[in-house]
């Protein structure tokens, strides 16, 4: 018994002395590993309030995206976030700030490695300024394209704004992030996304067409000029996020379509959705001839043409087509085409070159800017870039009389 | 055994890493750069010194039924303690060290010197001993990050940790092209480790070899 007794309080002396000990190591450092922490972040905390007297303050959040919150003296909360959008590996880590009012008066992304051209875009005013200026109360809107990055950067700011309600002391109504309203394409639209007929047997084509991350293979039926049934028979999207757009829901919405027809755009699986009306618009076209494109009111503001040189008529037109600039020469007499001659083409062999054979460059001879001119099916970038060409050299001749 | 040979003893014979295969993990995953090494290196340096004296003089009053988590109390404070120290004042060796500090504490070389030299031993051998064995562990350390660092990034640079100005460094321009980046994962971490072992063992045969030939 008495032995027992000598070992704990023994036990106890000594961790009675190593506590005391790391209190006094801990109450001399601490201040200095605070004032480290706030150093570090000042320069990000100055973006938003430069010359403010910063203090870090605790805060506690549910869903852990919150990593930091700072008080600036007599101006507002800000609040360093950080979530994972649609790269996993990488966290977009941004910081937020409410001022004393509720308002949202900073906004500014530190570091993201989201895809470049979608994700990225919240870095851009195109997102931030949406956020700027809100007060707590408002809802965000996600960006069409870049739902799976907004709506985690806005679930971000969601927690922040849970945490500002405990440390302003208010109530704070959080609203979901709103999403766009669906992008609606109609049929006979360009969509610019590259797709190419595989196979056509009696009017089921199969075709490969690029979606997000690689060509998605489609099989479109059509019959009688219509849809009869659409299938993705290859998907190599991001699944969970681009097979949005692959099922069987989605699919069965294209069946009676024609190509005046209007179809949704599938939110957060933009581009894929895309690839499949890329598919369905070729098969249509295919089956049914090409919808013709008048010259005259139709503007291929896509195609950027360039007019190089012109000498009595004849026009050295630049036209941007599926991959660069192809070049023509042609010349217009008493306000037609007198001839197209494509001098250098840069697109896709065995594919663009569909539209720039003798015969189709020739059956533009004659035409004025009130033609209509048919747009080579599997060559649409490039017989758009022929079309903007011609359109760019009649308006110089028209506008030079 | 002289004080002396106490002292060489961890550098070759008893080389904690080379020699007793101690203290492993993170010697494999601190060794990328000197900077860590030596930073790692001397932080068990100061604890095992420590450690070895508090336990030494404490040796004739704790009783031999708790002595281990004694020990384990004493050499958690002081990891502890460094810990917080290196927070507040190496900020750089902070970050780059991370966790391994703090694993200081389950670091076998300390517990064992603890228990095997410093609880028999006097306060003066005991920290001497700490200090043979600290050395010898960064000694180690160095060996394996000069190697690593020098083949995964062709230059060698050695930074003040509290300032963490650069104090010298040498580019191997030469080499950059012949760069190894497989030197600054785990598995280069291995192959050095590998190599220099084989060499301390040869040394360490062909030395009791020779003592058994004098007698």
């Amino acid at each position: 018994m008495k032995k027992i007794i000598t070992l704990t309080l023994f036990l106890a002396i000594t961790s009675a002395v190593a506590g005391g000990i790391l209190a006094y190591v801990n109450e001399l450092t601490a201040p200095i590993i605070d004032g480290m922490a706030i150093e570090a972040e000042k320069e990000n905390l100055e973006l938003i309030f430069p010359g403010a007297d910063f203090e870090e303050i605790a805060f506690e959040d549910e869903t852990g995206l919150v990593k930091g919150a700072y008080l600036a003296q007599g101006q507002g909360y800000i609040y360093k976030v950080e979530v994972v959008g649609y790269n996993s590996s990488s966290p977009v880590v941004f910081m937020i700030a409410y001022d004393n009012d509720a308002n949202n008066v900073g906004f500014a992304i530190l570091s993201q490695q989201e895809t470049s051209g979608f994700g990225s875009r919240i870095d851009t005013p195109e997102f931030i300024d949406t956020v700027i200026g809100t007060t707590v109360n408002d809802s965000i809107s996600t960006l069409s394209g870049a739902t799976v990055t907004t709506k985690a950067v806005v679930s971000g700011i969601n927690a922040a704004k849970a945490v500002y309600a405990i440390h302003a002391g208010v109530t704070v109504d959080v609203q979901e992030p709103t999403e766009p309203e669906a992008e609606v394409l109609t049929l006979s639209s360009d969509f610019a996304t590259d797709a190419q007929i595989v196979e056509n047997v009696d009017g089921v084509y199969t075709i490969s067409a690029k979606g997000y991350a690689a060509n998605n293979t489609v099989v479109v039926t059509i019959t009688d000029g219509i849809v009869a049934s659409v299938e993705v028979t290859e998907f190599n999207d991001t699944p969970t996020i681009g097979d949005l757009a692959t099922t069987d829901e989605y699919l069965s919405s294209f069946v009676g379509k024609d190509q005046s027809s209007q179809v949704d755009v599938v939110s957060s699986a933009t581009l894929t959705s895309k690839s499949i009306l890329a598919a369905v618009q070729l098969a249509l076209n295919d089956a049914n001839g090409v919808v013709a494109v008048n010259l005259g009111n139709n503007d291929f503001a896509s195609n950027k043409s360039e007019i190089v040189s012109s000498d009595a008529g004849t026009y050295n037109v630049l036209s941007y087509g599926f991959q660069a600039n192809n070049e023509f020469v042609i010349v217009i007499e008493n306000g037609a085409v007198a001839s197209v001659v494509c001098s250098t083409f840069a697109d896709t062999v065995g594919m663009g070159d569909l539209a720039t054979t003798d015969e189709y460059l020739g059956s533009m001879t004659g035409f004025t800017t009130e033609s209509s001119f048919d747009v080579v099916s599997g060559a649409t970038m490039t017989s758009n870039s022929v079309l903007a060409a011609v359109q760019a050299a009649l308006n110089a001749e028209v506008k030079g009389e | 055994m002289n004080r002396k040979q106490n002292f060489i003893n961890g550098f070759i014979k008893e080389n904690p890493v080379f020699g007793l295969y101690l203290g492993l993990c993170s010697a494999l995953a601190i060794s990328t750069t000197i900077d860590n090494a030596i930073g790692m290196g001397l932080c068990v340096t100061l604890v095992l010194i420590f450690s070895n004296v508090i336990i030494s003089a404490m040796r004739k009053i704790t009783p031999s039924e708790i002595r281990i988590p004694v020990y384990i109390v004493v050499i958690a404070t002081l990891v502890t303690c460094a810990e917080m120290l290196i927070h507040a004042f190496m900020p750089s060796l902070f970050t780059s060290l991370g966790v391994f500090i703090s694993l200081i504490v389950v670091n076998c070389i300390i517990l064992g010197r603890a228990e095997a030299f410093a609880s028999k031993n006097g306060v003066v051998d005991a920290a001497l001993d700490g200090l043979g064995m600290g050395l010898g562990y960064t000694f180690s350390l160095l060996l394996i990050s000069v190697v690593r660092e020098l083949l995964a990034t062709a230059s060698l640079t050695l930074s003040n940790p509290f300032t963490s100005d650069i104090i010298f460094q040498i580019n191997l321009t030469s080499l950059e092209a012949y760069k190894i980046s497989l030197f600054s994962t785990p598995a280069g971490a291995f192959l050095t480790f590998a190599a220099f072992s084989a060499v301390f063992a040869m040394i360490k045969i062909k030395s009791e070899a020779k003592e058994k030939g004098t007698k």
